[in-house]
């Protein structure tokens, strides 16, 4: 394959990955619009509270809030506006919904990333440390990440709380006041991570062990150390990383337990509480921007995979 | 996801429990955690289907005069504020989060069974689309797709089965869609295509059965994962209606009383790790001896 | 969080009866020992709470409990006491006339606003003209709605009602008649945020912000509106004040006991005796003014058979109140009488002992009205119908261990006496729907310090009983008798007809437990209370703590 064809397969994996995030972005859109539509009560009546039946008042939310006009209108001026960014006011919040969200994606980000590399950092000191090892070592190795993913998260992060917080006051149970805060939570969202990336990681590992290049390499009589720092581990560690962007899901989702036992703030709890007082708009926004977040990410995942793996490039053509 | 990275991350594929040395085989030629993961297995179907056979009691019956008592021979796992046996409720517990992790693997099994046929029998378009949904479903957090089911469809526990549930689809419709594939290029398929046999009648009589075996081993894990998720659900207070005491609720409700006694958190919390690692522990067990025999 | 809750303010912040009433209210139990000693000039409290205030602005805060952090920067006209009187704060001093339809108001001079505006009586009529007006969207315009004109001459302030109002003064001494500087008013719910310009003339000023984490609030040097009748005057003790917020009551209570936080407020019942033994903190329970917690029943046809009186009887009195309120609150909440709090003036003591924990009573009563039969699981059926009562409580309200008792009450209603509890918790707007449509059957709460006799007419008559043809006539016809009130003695008399009506006669409302807020410290806290306007934690202008020995 010359360079230039190459370059053409790229752009084309490129051009039509972005046309199906755009896709996948325009359906979780319309299947939330969708579903606020069908929801039991209705957004006047959540704003309306407790004045449900004062006279007059009922016209006046509908049409404050749009909801006068036919449905297929309102649609398309909610996609408009979600075009330009636009999220509108949270009744709730009494605020504008971009402003509340963005201020909350700090300490989640802050969380996820924290977590993510404590968990890749883990990871690699397991594998260096432990690969090849005895059977007994890799026997509990195996149990440990069995235990970090079937742990709940909720009880994880309550346990730590009671000891460490409350118990040896080492940290504080709560907030997102410096790093010390930020140290539970990293805890609590980095185990089930760790257990699984680990998994990953030793698999992968003991693939590579059979492969030619690290026979041949043990022959050539390289240290042990080097042969697995250098050559092993980075290796399995680009496979990782890959099953690493899939991880996002999970990640998002331990971030809104991990804020709520935590008390810290976060989109995660941004989302739960919305969820309870109905909050469509901030709903709305937390859907648009955790699939966003996908949609980029798997985006950049898929195309390093394709810029690393040449037979995913001969599958796309 | 939270709780629990879908232990299957991106579906793709299953960790074989990485280079877990053979077992040392034990009793029956089966290593002691499976004896273990076995017992737990029948524990949980008793307490599902007879839960008198384990001596719980009504779950709801209260008793104020004995409102958080310490475990006792009456109360093994002591008793709640409203003086409720936690053993009986813990026991009943498994009626609501069991029941429901494994209504969501079902209705993934089903529904990304049929996604997973069509994507691999139904032409490029078709499948590109699908996989493309199967991406979008699989890093979509499942807690949050429960959230935004309780808000458009209200609570439940058939709602919270199907929020659990979407999230596990892509696991299944990728493994049929592959094994699918597979089985349509091999040769006995061909075969059977030029002995004049309906696309239909093929599905059904070589793909089916081929799926299957597989199927049900990633279907154990996800059961495993899928509990973890609905307790995760209700922990956070979108679970069964009171006073269903599913395990995440019962976990809820401990951390309010932990300053009286440690009691209502450690034993739903042994639940929940007991029945998670049960199933984890057997569907692993079940794939490598597969693979082991397609190996051998 | 939602718009259901200013129902406490739809019904007024206001409870307690023209200036006159000096009945005493008792005021909160606890143990109040502190070892703060004197007043310390200096320092700073962190405080934890559970609820972050959706909105600063005093004419759009949310919750009650928005009020002890709005309190700090925002003064009312006039201060209420201990024992429900009223005396002078931004007013110095006021005339009601004869006929109690005019209020003549002396605004203070000398008194600025943080941002540097002076208090006029313009200033303040600005304030209670925008929030009188309903098309702003305040909650709090029903406070107001006896108010015909206001009018403002330099610093006299003549309020000009249109019946007599004999709750004007204590809406005035709420947080949610609270004056800020006119500057942003026409802001309307954009004032919400800090950064819009929010100012008051209260002893702190608004400072840093962090959505979801915290919110600091700065000392005000030049403070001297304080309340006449407070034994300090000047600015406030401490020079900060921040305001965590933890909504996990748990990691709040251990935040104190690491010594994390200094004060926190909204302690659980089951962590008082906790608290209590822990020799280094001090405990506070609020005074019982508040509505009492309890089911509100339909007694529209639409709710059948629950029309029928004898049946809601019947149910008040399958279960054992005083048993369930002690073993879930551990002795530390009183179980409620009445749809009045029982440390209010307006408690119809009556109704001690009048009702309750009757199963053989409530059995005949269902016998009578033909539910005889019984089914495999021992619930009364008549015509193959189950006797089943649907209780929805909207599940982002449930708070207190509500649901406990609630639970509580579901399994002896049916032991006792075989009637079918069906406890639910759904989403807010279906809730709402239903009370829209006049279909709903039993909604379980309470709407924080209310002024009982606008409660029953916007809650009861404009809210739960709106679209149904059913009306608490009885309650209602009282109730408007005690808001027109000239005496204190008329407006307690027709608020104990309107309690007889809805507890006993109607059994609309099933009174359950009494609700109060808490507060829980550091001994080294000096000065903590109550904002008897609200019954809510005061602000911290009273508020010192004592350096570490």
């Amino acid at each position: 394959m010359t360079r230039n064809s190459q370059g053409i397969v790229l752009l084309r994996g490129v051009i039509r990955r972005l046309a199906g995030a755009v896709v996948v972005l325009w359906a979780a859109v319309t299947v939330t619009f969708i579903g606020i539509r069908a929801m039991p009560g209705s957004v006047e009546d959540v704003v309306l509270g407790i004045h449900a039946n004062e006279p007059g008042l009922r016209e006046q939310v509908r049409s404050s809030l749009g909801l006068d006009q036919p449905v297929l209108v309102q649609y398309f001026q909610y996609l408009g506006q979600i075009m330009t960014g636009d999220f509108g006011r949270s009744f709730v919040l009494r605020a504008d919904v971009s402003d509340v969200v963005f201020s909350q994606l700090g300490p989640t980000l802050q969380l996820a990333g924290a977590a993510l590399l404590s968990a890749l950092l883990a990871v690699w000191i397991i594998a260096v440390t432990t690969s090849g090892g005895s059977p007994r070592t890799e026997r509990v190795i195996g149990v440990a990440e069995l235990l970090a993913i079937c742990l709940p998260t909720f009880w994880v992060g309550s346990l730590l709380i009671i000891w460490f917080s409350f118990g040896l006051k080492w940290f504080p149970a709560s907030g997102a006041d410096g790093p010390a805060a930020l140290v539970l939570p990293t805890i609590t969202l980095l185990l089930p991570l760790a257990g699984v990336l680990s998994q990953f990681m030793r698999e992968e590992i003991g693939r590579q062990l059979r492969l030619p290049y690290i026979v041949s390499a043990r022959s050539r009589g390289i240290s042990e150390f080097r042969l697995r720092n250098v050559h092993l581990v980075p290796h399995a560690a680009v496979a990782t990383l890959t099953v690493a962007g899939t991880l996002f899901g999970s990640l998002i989702g331990g971030a809104v337990i991990v804020e709520t036992v935590f008390g810290r703030p976060g989109i995660g709890r941004v989302a739960l509480s919305a969820v309870e007082s109905q909050d469509t708009p901030v709903i709305i926004a937390v859907v648009v921007l955790i699939t966003t977040a996908y949609v980029v990410i798997s985006t950049v995942v898929d195309l390093i995979a394709l810029w690393i793996d040449p037979r995913l490039r001969e599958e796309t053509v | 996801m939270t709780a629990q990275p879908s232990l299957i991350p991106g579906g793709e594929r299953a960790p074989k429990g990485p280079v877990f040395r053979p077992e040392r085989p034990g009793l029956g030629g089966l290593p002691a955690s499976v004896w273990a993961s076995l017992a737990v297995a029948v524990v949980l179907v008793l307490a599902i289907t007879l839960p008198g056979a384990l001596g719980a009691g009504n779950p709801n019956a209260t008793d104020p005069l004995l409102s958080l008592m310490p475990p006792s021979a009456q109360h093994w796992f002591g008793t709640d504020e409203l003086g409720r046996d936690l053993y009986s409720r813990v026991v009943y517990g498994a009626r609501y989060s069991v029941v429901i992790g494994v209504l969501a693997v079902l209705f993934a099994v089903v529904v990304g069974g049929i996604l997973g046929l069509l994507a691999a029998l139904g032409g490029r378009v078709l499948d590109e689309v699908l996989s493309r949904l199967f991406d979008l479903l699989s890093a979509f957090p499942s807690i949050l797709m429960a959230l935004l089911f309780a808000t458009f469809f209200g609570r439940g526990t058939i709602n919270l089965a199907l929020a659990v549930g979407i999230a596990i689809i892509p696991a299944f419709g990728r493994i049929i869609r592959r094994q699918a594939l597979a089985i349509r290029d091999s040769d006995f398929v061909t075969a059977a295509v030029t002995f004049g046999e309906t696309r239909f009648r093929i599905v059904l009589r070589h793909v089916m059965p081929n799926v299957l075996t597989s199927v049900l081993l990633l279907a154990a894990i996800e059961v495993g994962a899928a509990i973890l998720t609905v307790s995760g659900i209700s922990f956070v207070g979108l679970g069964p209606e009171r006073p269903a005491p599913e395990w995440g609720s019962l976990l809820a409700e401990g951390r309010t009383v932990a300053s009286y006694g440690w009691w209502p958190t450690v034993f739903p919390g042994l639940a929940i790790v007991a029945t998670i690692l049960a199933c984890t522990t057997l569907g692993r067990y079940l794939q490598r001896r597969l693979e082991r025999r397609l190996t051998a | 969080m939602k718009i259901n809750r200013p129902l406490t303010a739809a019904g007024g912040a206001a409870t307690l009866a023209a200036a006159l009433l000096l009945t005493a209210c008792a005021a909160g139990s606890g143990s109040t020992a502190t070892t703060a000693g004197d007043p310390v000039d200096g320092g700073s409290i962190t405080w934890a709470i559970a609820a972050e205030p959706s909105c600063f602005a005093p004419a759009f805060h949310q919750l009650l409990s928005d009020r002890a952090v709005i309190r700090n920067y925002v003064d009312s006209l006039v201060y209420q006491e201990e024992d429900g009187s009223f005396t002078p704060w931004l007013a110095d001093s006021w005339e009601i006339s004869e006929d109690g339809t005019t209020y003549v108001f002396e605004i203070a001079e000398g008194v600025t606003f943080t941002d540097g505006e002076p208090l006029t009586a313009e200033a303040v009529k600005v304030n209670l003209d925008y929030t009188r007006d309903a098309s702003h969207g305040s909650t709090y315009a029903g406070l107001l709605g006896s108010v015909s004109e206001i009018v403002a001459d330099d610093h006299t302030l003549t309020v000009q009602l249109s019946a007599p109002d004999s709750s004007l003064l204590d809406s005035l001494s709420s947080v949610a008649l609270g004056i800020v500087s006119p500057a942003g008013v026409e802001l309307g719910d954009e004032l919400c945020s800090i950064d819009s310009g929010l100012a008051g003339t209260g002893a702190f000023v608004l400072g840093d912000y962090t959505r979801g984490d915290q919110l600091t609030l700065t000392r005000n040097d030049d403070y001297v509106s304080a309340p006449a009748s407070l034994d300090h005057g000047g600015a406030a003790y401490l020079e900060q004040v921040t305001y965590k917020f933890i909504p996990e009551d748990s990691v709040r209570i251990g935040a104190l006991k690491a010594g994390q936080v200094d004060a926190i407020s909204g302690i659980p019942a089951l962590e008082v005796a906790n608290i209590e033994s822990d020799s280094s903190l001090q405990y506070l329970n609020g005074p019982r003014t508040s509505m009492p917690f309890g089911f509100t029943i339909n007694a529209d046809a639409a709710n059948a058979p629950w029309d029928d009186v004898a049946l809601r009887q019947a149910f008040r009195d399958s279960f054992d109140v005083d048993a369930i309120v002690d073993s879930v609150y551990r002795g530390e909440v009183d179980r409620a009488y009445s749809y009045v709090g029982g440390d209010s003036p307006e408690f119809d003591e009556s109704l001690v002992g009048a009702w309750g924990n009757d199963p053989e009573a409530a059995n005949a009563l269902l016998d009578a009205a033909g539910w005889e039969e019984r089914d495999g699981e021992g619930y009364r059926i008549k015509d193959g119908e189950r006797l089943t009562l649907d209780v929805t409580y909207d599940s982002d309200s449930i708070r207190d261990s509500r649901d406990k008792v609630i639970e509580a009450v579901q399994d002896q209603a049916a032991k006792n006496v075989g009637i079918d509890v069906n406890f639910t918790t759904p989403t807010w707007a279906e809730v709402s729907a239903q009370i829209a449509d006049g279909t709903w059957s039993v909604y379980p709460g309470s709407f924080g310090k209310v002024d009982y006799a606008n409660n029953v007419i916007g809650v009861w008559g404009g809210f739960f009983f709106a679209a149904t043809e059913y009306q608490p006539t009885g309650a209602i016809e009282a109730a408007t008798q005690a808001a027109t009130a000239l005496s204190p003695e008329d407006r307690i008399a027709a608020l104990n007809t309107v309690q007889q009506e809805l507890v006993l006669n109607e059994t609309v409302f099933v009174p359950v437990a009494e609700s109060t807020f808490q507060i829980a410290a550091r001994n080294a806290v000096g000065g903590l209370g109550f904002d008897f306007s609200s019954a809510n934690p005061d602000g911290n202008y009273g508020v010192w703590v004592a350096a570490a020995e």
